[in-house]
């Protein structure tokens, strides 16, 4: 479990985020930030939630907003560690890195944690039924059973988050 | 798509180029100074947040950055724009707004979807 405290958040220098109240993410649980262009989502994730996870003993998989430069660095990474394998597309970056985190998974257990911002193929992360924590931020995909983490824009410089 | 016609790819994925001041991707998409004004206000109807043509773009989010690139075509001298995953990084209301920005534009369109 993480938990992230309440409390106000100055994210960059002219914008900041009101944690409303503590929030809880859990393992075996899919939460989904919501909130319109702006609100600050993948701010938090980049700044708050990234963070607050690199301080635990994790497998960490982050898909980044707007991933092609993500897609370039594992098509590099394949082609000198998985000749022959290729890389072509965000499906197959998905399936890449999944499959790249199961492997380590497989070798040693540690908690999983997999945050997706704005991924076009979120349903192969759904898919594979990992036993992990999902964390993810869309505004046209709705995963069965996801807990909503509601951004609101209060003005363009500071957005409120609720549980 | 139509290969005898040239488009304005806006795309998404990839929606601006520059990451530092505004003016540098106004200069890039030809949009002439006189028309930088429009083209802020444009932006800000949509997003809600003020620019000026020196804003740093690295600051706006990632569907900001996609409305830019959305204004930053529609004013642009291009004729026709090929739209790829606009709707996917846009939250309904701003996708509403963009959709009736673009058809008031009067400009010829097409939409494709990322694979």
């Amino acid at each position: 479990m993480i938990r992230i405290e309440a409390g106000y958040r100055q994210i960059w220098p002219s914008f900041g985020l009101d944690i409303a109240k503590e929030l809880l993410f859990e393992q075996g649980r899919i939460y989904q930030l919501k909130g319109p262009n702006g609100s600050g989502k993948s701010s938090f994730i980049s700044q708050v939630l990234i963070p607050g996870l690199r301080q635990h003993d994790v497998w960490l998989l982050q898909f980044e907003q707007q991933a092609h430069l993500q897609l370039q660095a594992v098509k590099a990474w394949a082609a000198i560690f998985h000749p022959g394998l290729r890389v072509r597309d965000e499906r197959d970056l998905v399936s890449f890195l999944l499959d790249d985190l199961e492997r380590a998974s497989s070798k040693r257990s540690r908690p999983i944690w997999i945050v997706a911002d704005e991924l076009h193929h979120l349903e192969q992360v759904w898919e594979r039924r990992l036993s992990c924590c999902l964390i993810y931020s869309a505004h046209h995909q709705e995963l069965t059973d996801a807990i909503p983490v509601q951004f609101e824009v209060l003005n363009p410089n500071r957005s409120v988050v609720s549980g | 798509m139509d290969t005898s016609t040239g488009y304005y790819i806006a795309d998404a994925a990839h929606p601006l180029i520059c990451t530092g001041p505004l003016w540098e991707e106004l200069l890039l998409c030809h949009i002439p100074s006189e028309r930088h004004a429009e083209l802020c206000e444009c932006f800000e109807r949509i997003s809600g947040k003020a620019i000026r043509p020196g804003s740093i773009l690295s600051e706006l989010s990632g569907g900001q950055k996609v409305i830019l690139m959305l204004c930053l075509a529609v004013i642009s001298p291009a004729e026709s724009i090929c739209f790829i995953d606009l709707d996917h990084s846009l939250d309904p209301a701003k996708l509403t707004a963009a959709m009736e920005l673009i058809g008031s534009s009067g400009k010829s369109n097409r939409w494709q979807t990322a694979p």
